[in-house]
């Protein structure tokens, strides 16, 4: 199973983070990766409400949008486009959960460890 | 300070004549003036929204001075909003430098509103601000929600809290302002706009406290937030847009300085927070141009802008462009100084509208 996940939007744009990190299930240390996967198989079915607002017509500004690309080794692949405020708790908690990843991960390529 | 009577006489004046005592009168006049301007824009914009009734009325005359009505609530680490109320309007410091920053620095946003432009308040009616601190965990962004202001603690490592520069409080609370006064919509051109106001607004707010003319001020929005890790100054820089960050994880700052290296993209709701930088160098050389408090002449005119019923949910660059070359026009006179160096900052980031251009029709 690989993820896609990339932040855009915001206070700013960073063109660093809004570049998408491929995260491989695979990769990771067994019980990182079966909470990962709990997490997201958890998420597959999203109500349509809990996937944020639209950008652009509705109130608000600075809000970051994430977005994020499942290819599973069965069924078709699974797109997540959510802005925040996230009230789902569990696709929050995939969020964060993912944002931490990208960040371990594009630290480690920046040379940062 | 503002005007503690309501100076009856201009009620009947036309409005050049407040324009010329806003031009040529002592600082009282002045301020009584503009003031006076304001609500007249206040009464055109209601009737252009076709909006005017007893209730409209009495909103604008209940306009300035009014009382702040700030309320800092904390989320405790967890994403849910408004949170548990941690000060309200006159209570001590909290001793949380999230929490008092947060306050003051709504205080100080509320201050320029009503204090230079005469707004009392968000919807110029009073309305109480919230903001919410302490937002999720290692939480990395500040926002408006439509009601209220949002701060995250930032991760530490690459963000520090979002409440520690006043120039991004007055950027969320600008955001509520712009959408009060009817919104230009958050996708592309219309949307970079949006962002530029917030970072006008920002940025005089920060002047204003520091107390900076134009030409003392670092033009800088957000300095302070990164931690010492991040290879970079600020967020945005209005002076010279594109180099405020260049490090390994955020990237390169992607902001242009002129519409030949505008971004046409998908990403950022077209661009909001990209092109933004394009009135944001044309504002800081007009206000640099004009020199002394940059809230004095190019905040007005960018303010009275934003209160022109002819700026639409959709106006582009050129558009507002062009009509604040109008309202310099309307508050200082046509071809003076001040529409002059508007004028100018407009063709020097490649927006370049010619003084026979008519101002765009309501």
């Amino acid at each position: 199973m690989r993820v896609r996940f990339a932040i855009e939007g915001g206070l700013a744009h960073f063109p660093g983070l809004a570049e998408p990190v491929e995260i491989e299930l695979s990769s990771l240390p067994e019980a990182e990766a079966g909470a990962l996967r709990a997490l997201l198989e958890r998420s597959s079915a999203p109500p349509a409400e809990t996937a944020g607002q639209a950008g652009g017509l509705g109130r608000g500004a600075d809000r970051r949008c994430y977005r994020i690309e499942v290819d599973r080794a069965a069924g078709p692949p699974l797109e997540l486009r959510l802005e925040e405020p996230i009230p789902d708790p569990e696709l929050g908690r995939l969020v964060r959960t993912l944002e931490a990843l990208a960040r371990r991960l594009r630290r480690t390529r920046a040379g940062g460890g | 300070m503002p005007c503690p009577h309501r100076c009856s006489i201009f009620c009947i004046l036309p409005p050049h004549i407040l324009s010329h005592i806003a031009r040529a009168g002592r600082a009282k006049q002045r301020q009584a003036a503009l003031q006076t301007l304001a609500i007249d824009q206040t009464f055109r914009a209601l009737r252009a929204a076709r909006l005017v009734g007893p209730e409209g009325v009495r909103a604008a005359l209940a306009a300035a001075p009014g009382v702040k009505r700030r309320t800092i609530s904390s989320a405790g680490h967890q994403e849910v909003l408004p949170g548990e109320p941690v000060r309200r309007e006159g209570e001590p410091a909290s001793g949380d430098p999230a929490v008092d920053e947060a306050y003051d620095g709504l205080g100080h946003t509320w201050d320029l509103f009503n204090e230079v432009f005469g707004r009392d308040s968000i919807d110029d009616e009073g309305m109480a601000l919230h903001a919410t601190v302490h937002y999720g965990q290692a939480y990395d962004n500040a926002f408006w929600n439509g009601q209220q202001m949002v701060f995250g603690d930032g991760d530490g490592e690459l963000f520090n809290r979002f409440t520690i520069a006043v120039d991004i409080i007055a950027h969320e609370l600008g955001h509520g302002v712009t959408e009060d006064e009817g919104g230009l919509v958050y996708l592309f051109q219309p949307g970079a706009l949006n962002e530029h106001l917030s970072d006008v607004w920002g940025a005089l707010v920060k002047q204003k406290v520091l107390g900076q003319t134009a030409q003392e001020a670092d033009w800088l929005i957000g300095a302070g937030l990164f931690t010492d890790a991040v290879r970079g100054r600020a967020l945005r820089s209005m002076k010279a847009p594109g180099t405020a960050y260049d490090d390994p994880l955020l990237g390169k700052d992607p902001q242009p300085d002129h519409m030949k290296r505008y971004v046409r993209t998908y990403q950022d709701n077209g661009g909001v927070h990209i092109n933004s930088g394009i009135p944001n160098r044309a504002f800081y050389l007009a206000a640099t141009s004009l020199g002394g408090y940059a809230w004095e002449k190019a905040g007005r005119i960018w303010y009275e802008t934003l209160r022109d019923p002819r700026l639409r949910a959709n106006t582009g660059f050129r558009r507002f462009a062009s009509l604040t070359i109008d309202r310099a026009g309307f508050l200082y006179g046509a071809n003076s100084v001040e529409q002059k160096a508007v004028r100018e900052a407009w063709r020097q980031v490649g927006i370049g509208i010619g003084p026979g251009a008519a101002a765009p029709e309501a």
